[in-house]
């Protein structure tokens, strides 16, 4: 591994790039415990609806995915170099989402018989 | 010329693409089959169903995430030419993928203390692989009732003198309580004369009966509930009365069916017989019935599976270093290599986000 000397612009002052870290960390943790919350607020205070519930802790959680990819990632830094691979995979994770759609929507149960019957097998 | 890119970050990037596809690809499906079987008279399985506890997953997203910090700052500190304090970063991030491995082996522990694997689990009791589940469950039970015979016969004329719409006469009941005290010794049942067998006086040793089973099956509760359940699962032919030939004029044997529990009713029985004999410290180990569990079982394993697999790939990385360190080889040059493996770890830890309020939360 003798790389030259890794781009280090961005720890000009290193103590800054430290508490960035630890900020992040901060956030991290408060928001692993936020999620924690919003699902006890579904299941056990029933105050939200799943749906409600769901939205937000999928939220939170990009957040998250976001904050380490920026700053953990070094991303807020060398985006500009990476992004011509990073978003043809998030382009084809999109597509492979609504390659998928027909077999999830198709199956939604908004008119489904009553326990015991059969289900139908689709539109 | 080329990027102004060292090539190792080039390729862990690389790399790092690849693994979104493969965990997009497991995340995509797991997605599809959720929403797509389920229905609301059976839906998807709920934690408490499938030994799931969302505390200790959150747990393990703070272990990873504190791993995450730790291993940045490793690269920090090294990037300045300190090189102790890299080490002992690297040394704590280890240690906490170590930890996080730990905390899914004891997870996968319980699942597997509760059968709860693709392919064991009970789903259509009445369908045709809810004959081979349910001959599963009747053999076990069988295996428990075994334990203690006299209990388990006992039992099984309870079982039949708690019938609501089937009644037992008296001449039947002294012939039971006969053949239990015939084949089982130490039995505190009372056989009835012959002034017991008619009217008022017969009703009067029934209930005396019933009152000495319900005292004999609590001393062994677990035997008793399996046969119970035995009981409920098997439809028969119930003898109510064995008929006397000598007497005038000759009454003879009769017979009523018994129709078993219905398939729906069966499901909850046999997890309420898991539960009550895991709360007395014994558990019967029934394969549970849960609706979906197999395939539950199959997402659950194999998304958590890939990623500890991750997580183990990047502990042994970490090892390694910390060998490397031990021996005096690491040093500031080493910054680059120490980021690549940060990219990584990270990328694992972004996994989990995902994954913990997938799987655990919603």
């Amino acid at each position: 591994m003798s790389e030259p000397a890794p781009d280090t612009a961005h720890a000009d002052s290193h103590g800054d790039v430290t508490r960035a870290y630890l900020v992040v960390f901060g956030s991290l943790a408060v928001f692993t415990a936020a999620s924690f919350v919003i699902y006890e607020a579904e299941v056990s205070w029933h105050l939200i609806s799943k749906y409600t519930a769901f939205a937000l802790i999928m939220g939170v959680a990009v957040v998250k995915a976001s904050l380490v990819g920026l700053y953990f990632m070094h991303l807020k830094w060398d985006w500009a170099k990476l992004y011509f691979m990073i978003v043809p995979a998030f382009i084809l994770g999109t597509m492979m989402m609504f390659v998928l759609l027909p077999d999830g929507v198709v199956a939604w149960h908004h008119n489904e018989p009553e326990a015991g019957a059969t289900q139908p097998a689709g539109e | 010329m080329g990027l102004p890119l060292p090539n190792g970050k080039l390729a862990m990037w690389m790399f790092l693409v690849t693994e979104i596809m493969f965990f997009t690809a497991l995340i995509g499906v797991y997605i599809i089959l959720r929403n797509g079987t389920p229905t609301r008279a059976e839906p998807w399985p709920t934690p408490k169903q499938v030994h799931l506890v969302e505390a200790i997953g959150a747990g393990n997203t703070f272990v990873l995430i504190c791993s995450s910090l730790t291993v940045v700052l490793a690269h920090a500190a090294i990037a300045r030419g300190n090189v102790k304090r890299a080490t002992l970063f690297v040394a704590v991030t280890l240690a906490l993928g170590a930890v996080f491995l730990l905390v899914k082996a004891y997870e996968y522990q319980q699942k597997f203390a509760h059968q709860v694997l693709p392919g064991h689990v009970g789903e259509r009791l009445d369908g045709p692989t809810g004959r081979d589940y349910l001959d599963k469950v009747r053999g076990r039970l069988e295996e428990v009732a075994a334990e203690d015979r006299a209990v388990a016969d006992c039992q099984k004329l309870l079982s039949d003198l708690s019938l609501e719409n089937i009644r037992l006469t008296p001449r039947e009941v002294n012939a039971r309580v006969t053949a239990i005290l015939n084949n089982n010794a130490g039995v505190a049942l009372t056989k009835a004369s012959s002034e017991q067998l008619t009217g008022d006086a017969g009703a009067q040793y029934v209930q005396t009966v019933k009152g000495e089973l319900e005292k004999i099956t609590e001393r062994n509760p677990n035997v008793a509930e399996s046969q119970k359940l035995l009981e409920e699962m098997t439809g028969k032919l119930l003898q109510t009365d064995p008929g006397d030939p000598n007497a005038q004029p000759a009454v003879a044997a009769k017979s009523e069916y018994k129709p078993p529990v219905p398939a729906k009713e069966l499901g909850e029985k046999i997890n309420t017989l898991n539960e009550e004999s895991e709360k007395r410290g014994h558990s019967v180990h029934l394969p549970p019935y849960i609706p979906y569990g197999n395939l539950w079982a199959s997402c659950y394993f194999a998304l958590t599976g890939f990623h500890a697999l991750h997580v183990l790939g990047g502990v042994v990385v970490f090892a390694l270093i910390l060998l490397m360190a031990l021996v005096g080889w690491l040093g500031p040059q080493h910054a680059l290599m120490l980021e690549l493996v940060g990219l990584y770890w990270h990328f694992v830890d972004i996994v989990w986000i995902f994954l913990f309020p997938l799987l655990y939360l919603v």
